[in-house]
């Protein structure tokens, strides 16, 4: 049942993000696919965290239509193993922690996203630092204040721990 | 050893195979830069289709609030009263304006659409790219309606872009402004002809436009016909800003696309056969 939960889930915030940037276009510059895929890591299971950020992101960029394919999974596939191996160790799923990681998350998601571009030589022609610190920016403080108000409803829809429900089903 | 032990011990090696991939994914894609795995992203199209879809007619109610919110900013020392008269005659005329803006636009795609040589299909706009970087949009109609890869897409004011992924019931397209997007131009003054490139921007760029032809900021700039994808003679946009060139050097020349790309709410997909888009023989 929590791997319905999770795929409908990806599924819903990857849709959504499409939808919302088409009405307010800063939501353009927000990421709540990551929202999701950092909460989904603070279960203390890096293996959910690793594949729920290479779906959530791969789905991402095929929609979003990024430069290059895979960029976005990459990243969310990082993070989302980094968050969960982290929080096995150092408990870091409290209220206010979870908060900072999702600025680190923010920050961490737009550096490698651009810096991947950059690699692949990728990135668009007219595109100046400037533009990236303002998306950083944009990013950290956007997706913290979503992530304040989304992760209480989280807690409810995923009520069932998936550390828990994981160890019981073998799965993940 | 328990599932989750296995479990932590497994996903590294998960993330190896994963990173693995991505890389594979993205050096290929970094070296074709040309279409999408398209098995996959109609998979996608189609699973977000219904949130897409659904969600369009609660986002045009919440952009009518927001709209009529932002209206009202002024209306802060009105007393309460009259502020509320006023906020619900301006709703009412607010959702009065957007049904006739709705119904003008709405009537301007099927004069489009009848006035067109080739066969078209009309499509609303349900979705935008995620990232401020690049430029595509998914519209509500994909292979089901007829629709196929590559096909132009238009609005009563001039090209749009054109499809570049496909589902059964959505489309991924590919917007003028985006970083990959050209099409070939044609001054309609100079006749002189040039790439319009998308820079990932809200102008294009024109390139490739001697230094020598005569370019006047407001010059309308048309498709050439000779990209393959876009019949001749429709309108690309503007020339925004003329950065002047020489006798060694081509002009920099920044256009602004005529289709308004950052309000698209209604487009046509032209169905175009390969005898629409044959170039003369002498051009060749």
């Amino acid at each position: 049942m929590q791997i319905v939960k999770i795929v409908i889930a990806i599924i819903f915030f990857v849709g959504l993000q499409g939808l919302l940037s088409n009405y307010v276009r800063e939501f353009q510059r927000l990421d709540i696919t990551l929202i999701l895929v950092v909460y989904l890591s603070l279960k203390r299971n890096p293996m959910q965290g690793t594949i729920v950020g290479a779906l959530a992101g791969y789905a991402y960029d095929l929609l979003s239509g990024v430069g290059l394919l895979g960029a976005s999974s990459f990243t969310k596939t990082l993070i989302g193993f980094t968050v969960a191996t982290f929080n096995v160790r150092f408990a870091i799923d409290n209220k206010l922690t979870r908060l900072i990681v999702i600025v680190i998350a923010s920050i961490v998601n737009v550096t490698l996203f651009i810096g991947l571009h950059y690699v692949f030589n990728s990135l668009p022609e007219d595109l100046h630092l400037r533009d990236i610190v303002k998306l950083t920016a944009w990013q950290a403080a956007g997706n913290l204040i979503i992530g304040f108000f989304l992760f209480p409803i989280f807690d409810r829809i995923f009520v069932q721990d998936s550390y828990s429900a994981s160890t019981r089903t073998g799965s993940w | 050893m328990s599932v989750v032990e296995s479990g932590k011990n497994r996903a590294p090696i998960v993330l190896v195979i994963f990173f693995l991939v991505q890389l594979l994914s993205m050096s290929w894609y970094g070296r074709t830069k040309d279409g999408r795995p398209n098995l996959l992203l109609s998979w996608v199209l189609t699973a977000v289709y219904p949130v897409q879809k659904a969600g369009g007619g609660v986002g045009s109610i919440a952009s009518g609030i927001w709209g009529g919110y932002i209206d009202l900013r002024g209306a802060k020392e009105e007393n309460i009263k009259l502020r509320a008269e006023n906020d619900q005659l301006r709703q009412d005329l607010f959702k009065v304006k957007e049904e006739l803006a709705a119904n003008h636009r709405a009537a301007n795609i099927l004069d489009l659409q009848e006035s067109l040589p080739y066969k078209s299909v009309a499509a609303k706009v349900i979705a935008r790219s995620g990232n401020e970087f690049f430029n595509k949009i998914i519209i509500d109609k994909g292979r089901l309606a007829g629709i196929k890869l590559h096909q132009p897409v238009i609005t009563p004011a001039g090209i749009v872009g054109r499809v570049v992924g496909l589902g059964p019931f959505a489309a991924q397209v590919q917007l003028l402004t985006d970083n990959y997007a050209g099409v070939g131009g044609q001054l309609s003054e100079s006749r002189a002809y040039g790439e319009v490139k998308g820079v990932g921007k809200v102008f294009c760029e024109m390139r490739n436009v001697s230094g020598l032809e005569a370019v006047k900021e407001g010059e309308a700039i048309i498709t050439t016909g000779l990209d393959g994808i876009y019949p001749k003679g429709l309108l690309v946009g503007y020339v925004q800003e003329v950065g002047l060139g020489s006798g060694a050097k081509s002009h920099r020349i920044v256009v602004r696309p005529a289709a308004g790309l950052d309000g698209l709410e209604q487009v046509l997909v032209l169905e175009l056969s390969e005898q629409d888009l044959q170039i003369d023989e002498t051009i060749k």
